[in-house]
């Protein structure tokens, strides 16, 4: 770009700026945009401190009752939620909080999920940016002023540029303004005490909420350069709002599940019981048989033995030590058999929740696939990876609480165990009460911000794609613009 | 006078293919998804076939609603397998999806596209219905000509209410004649009676949607102020009024947060338990654990009364917030007149419960000398469309009263309006 058209493409984006800068719509939505992000941050903030405090409650209470009440096989029950994350005050993610595993769920969360500043950027701030441009192009023709524009030096590149620019930074000065009221709400709060990775995160959170916003003026922009009156701009603007935020998102995870389908989760579940309950009752008897075979045939005499009653066979075995060390044989080939059979049928049910695994990973790719037609979803996913509030979050804490499992809960379950037996070797652990009141505790640690921005990249370029594309195809529709 | 003016509307958006583009949007968005929806169910019923149980199990389960293509509201969760045990009620097998995006995206059924979609529209159609007139000076020529200002608002709201409303209404009675033959669903007579007044209850939500988008028009001069303000009210009786009046809500009643009630259900097992195993080991013979178990479910069941009871006040609270808006009260409403409410969800969780107990000695007995036992099947309960309405009044009323509210600034602002 040269001097000149360098010099023209800020005019134009000064000019256009400061005229939706004293427009009654710049003062609409800066009252909106300060309400909406004050209010969801300052109502999520509270939400945390309210979740944070129950989870001291809980935790308070988790270790009493395993003081009072312990015993190994209940432990399970006792798992502990997490920690809330200190960043559910901005995004709530798949957060949702309706234990729907429990007989006493909350039917709410799952009917109203709480708003975040993801849905109120995705969902309202690219209506608002749409509003913004629309007449970028449309409005001026009508007025008469493009043609004054298009006569003086200036490139036609460079109003587009500039329009889509000027407008952008119009709207960016409320939304900028609101985060930083939502930040100051989130500082003063007492029980948020984020650290550098969450500030950092939320930094470049707003950073892609204003290239998602900009995404959206430069399709206003776009638009306008198509269609020649403003009313045609708007209406064409709303309707691709419309399929971009309301159909494009709601659809994909359905067509995703046509595309790529997954068995359900409870059809798999009613296999693997069946694979471990009486299809391995089945497998272990058959191979029972079949390891005890060579003993049975070897030891002839033991047709004799199984032949006797109950009360006969305690006699024979007592009386002839023999007959108990073939027996113990039989009962070992036995024991192996059932371990066999164990191992193969855990293995076949592993290999089904693998395979489930794989389609349902391939479910949740096609999702994003499909719904990346959209900006609104990237821009969703993009907020769900930077705050730890969505898929890899979840996926990163199985990694650590599998880890978890083996490498400190294992151990210190077999410690407690051995403990018991130590004492009382007849003990039965399984339902003996036991303070259990040190039991190891998971805690979470969230990814670092580097992770999180490395996750979130592709979708914050794809917003920049979207932003970049539209404005390609607006410089293409307004070289050809009639400006009469 | 009236109908010339409304006939003139009609004519205005047949002629400008407005009511031909709505009625292939409305017909593309409804049966994609009713589509959708329907598939949505038809794996549901698979699951529901799965975890149906026999006879000899002690387990609750309710088919899904087909009702639930139409909105689906919290069907997901009443299709859960409640397990009776002789500790509990646990969850069994779910309807939950393996793809955790579906929580991130609404449910794309009919009412999501009455509540947005078609809301939207409304106003779209509605907000320069007057100020457009104003605009091109043909209202003072109409004024000028003898017209009464209440006719004409009449003739204009009724024209552009029936060229909003027909394609709309054209469109989804061409898919529900389809329902059954294309689709396979089944809906019994009561689900008929049901749908109907869901629909008749969408319609009047929209009326009422178009109606606030008129009374926007006639308040403004310029249609582009008039539909920034239109979105704007649209994003809040949307968006606005019913998030955060739930969010408004939770604030006000304090629920006992889920993980403290399930360590108070698991602190009730382990105490009744732990008596239990004291009593065995001091010698005591007989049914020891059977009375331990009745008292783990009578607290256990004093402990859900009481969530229920604040649950209920939450639900009771938010509905009360919610009907602020005509959204609100519509979605309150048409999920409760097809059975997939919050309100029903309760319901069915009463009817577990009292299920549960009607079974629970034959459940102890059962565990005691493990002899098979039939047990009765579960059937949940409904409350009927009479019941629904009955109680949906308030919702009811908070729409009508809107569109009230919407008619008298329309009929107020236009006499106002100076001509000059």
């Amino acid at each position: 770009m040269n001097v000149q058209a360098a010099v023209s493409w800020r005019l134009v984006t000064w000019k256009e700026c400061r005229e939706l800068l004293v427009s009654g719509r710049f003062l609409v939505a800066a009252v909106i945009v300060f309400g909406l992000v004050a209010t969801t941050v300052t109502v999520l903030t509270r939400s945390y401190s309210r979740e944070l405090g129950d989870y001291g409650t809980a935790v308070a209470d988790r270790q009493e009752s395993l003081r009072q009440y312990g015993h190994l096989n209940r432990l399970g029950a006792w798992s502990l939620p997490d920690r809330p994350n200190p960043m559910t005050a901005v995004v709530r993610g798949l957060h949702q909080n309706a234990n729907l595993e429990s007989f006493d769920n909350d039917p709410l969360a799952v009917a109203y999920p709480l708003p975040d500043l993801a849905v109120v950027v995705g969902v309202l701030f690219s209506l608002l940016a749409l509003l913004f441009a629309h007449d970028a192009m449309s409005g001026e023709r009508e007025d008469g002023t493009l043609r004054l524009l298009v006569a003086h030096d200036i490139s036609r590149v460079s109003i587009v540029v500039g329009k889509a620019v000027g407008r952008s930074l119009a709207l960016l000065i409320p939304l900028v303004a609101g985060m930083l009221i939502g930040a100051l709400v989130i500082a003063a709060s007492p029980s948020l005490d984020w650290s550098r990775t969450e500030w950092g995160a939320a930094a470049v959170l707003a950073a892609a909420a204003a290239i998602y916003v900009t995404a959206f003026v430069c399709l206003g922009v776009m638009i306008s350069a198509w269609t020649r009156t403003a009313r045609t701009s708007l209406v064409v603007s709303l309707g691709a709002w419309a399929v971009f935020i309301l159909i494009v998102p709601a659809l994909s995870p359905y067509v995703a599940g046509a595309l790529r389908p997954t068995d359900s989760v409870t059809q798999l579940q009613r296999r693997a019981r069946v694979m471990g309950d009486s299809e391995r009752d089945q497998l272990g008897v058959r191979l029972s048989r079949e390891y005890q075979a060579p003993v049975r045939e070897r030891h002839q005499e033991l047709e004799a033995y199984y032949a006797l009653d109950e009360e006969g066979r305690r006699a024979a075995r007592a009386s002839d030590p023999r007959l108990a060390a073939v027996l113990d044989t039989v009962r070992a080939a036995s024991d192996s058999a059932w371990r066999t059979a164990n191992q193969i049928q855990s293995e076949a049910i592993e290999a089904l929740w693998a395979d489930f695994e794989v389609k349902r990973q391939a479910q949740i790719r096609a999702t994003r696939h499909l719904s990346s037609v959209s900006p609104y979803p990237a821009w969703v996913y993009a907020a769900l990876d930077l705050t730890g509030t969505g898929l890899r979050a979840q996926e990163h804490r199985e990694l650590q609480a599998e880890a978890f499992g083996e490498t400190t809960f294992a151990p210190w379950r077999r410690a407690v165990t051995d403990s018991l037996t130590a004492i009382d070797p007849t003990v039965d652990w399984w339902n003996t009460h036991v303070d259990l009141s040190g039991v190891p505790t998971f805690s979470y640690q969230a990814e670092s911000l580097g992770g999180r921005v490395v996750a979130a990249a592709p979708q914050i370029g794809l917003l920049l794609l979207f932003a970049f594309a539209f404005l390609a195809i607006g410089v293409a529709g307004f070289n050809g613009y009639d400006v009469r | 006078m009236i109908w010339t003016i409304a006939r003139r509307e009609i004519s205005e958006a047949l002629f400008t293919g407005r009511t031909l583009v709505l009625f292939v949007i409305a017909l593309a968005l409804l049966g994609t998804g009713l589509y959708v929806m329907d598939r949505d169910y038809d794996a549901r019923r698979a699951n529901y076939d799965l975890i149906r149980p026999d006879p000899t199990q002690p387990i609750a389960v309710s088919p899904p609603n087909p009702l639930s293509v139409f909105a689906r509201g919290l069907d997901d969760a009443m299709g859960r397998s409640f397990e009776v045990n002789v500790t509990g009620v646990n969850i069994g097998g779910s309807q939950a999806s393996a793809n955790p995006l579906f929580s991130l995206f609404p449910t794309p059924d009919w009412l999501y596209l009455f509540r947005v979609v078609f809301a939207l529209i409304a106003f779209l159609f509605g907000f320069d219905l007057i100020c457009g007139d104003k605009e091109r000076g043909t209202l003072k020529l109409m004024v000028s000509s003898g017209a009464s200002r209440g006719a004409i608002a009449v003739g204009k709201w009724l024209g552009g209410w029936l060229a909003f409303l027909t394609p709309i209404a054209l469109a989804t009675a061409l898919w529900l004649v389809l329902v059954r033959p294309v689709f396979g669903v089944a809906l019994r007579g009561d689900d008929w009676g049901r749908l109907l007044a869901y629909l008749a209850l969408a319609a009047v939500y929209l009326s009422v949607c178009f109606t606030v988008a008129v009374a926007i028009s006639a308040l403004f001069h310029r249609a582009g102020t008039a539909l920034v303000a239109a979105l704007f009210t649209w994003v809040v009786v949307v968006f606005v009024i019913p998030s955060f009046g739930v969010l408004a809500a939770r604030q006000v009643v304090h629920v006992k947060p889920l993980a403290l009630v399930s360590a108070e259900r698991n602190r009730i097992f382990g105490s009744e338990m732990m008596k239990g195993f004291e009593e065995r080991r001091a010698g005591r013979t007989g049914p020891v654990f059977q009375e331990h178990w009745g008292e783990m479910h009578r607290q256990r069941d004093l402990l859900s009364d009481r969530v229920a009871g604040e649950l209920g006040m939450l639900a009771r609270t938010s509905a009360l917030l919610v009907r602020v808006s005509p959204a609100g009260a519509f979605d309150g409403l048409a999920t409760r007149i097809l059975s997939t409410s919050v309100a029903d969800e309760s319901r069915l969780k009463r009817d577990v419960r009292r299920y549960k107990n009607a079974i629970l000695p034959e459940v102890f007995q059962q565990r005691s000398d493990g002899a098979e036992v039939e047990y009765p099947t579960f059937t949940a309960s409904r409350a009927s469309l009479g019941e629904v309405l009955a109680g949906g009044r308030a919702d009811l009323a908070a729409i009508v009263v809107i569109g009230a509210l919407a008619t008298l600034v329309l009929f107020i602002a236009l006499n106002r309006y100076d001509i000059r």
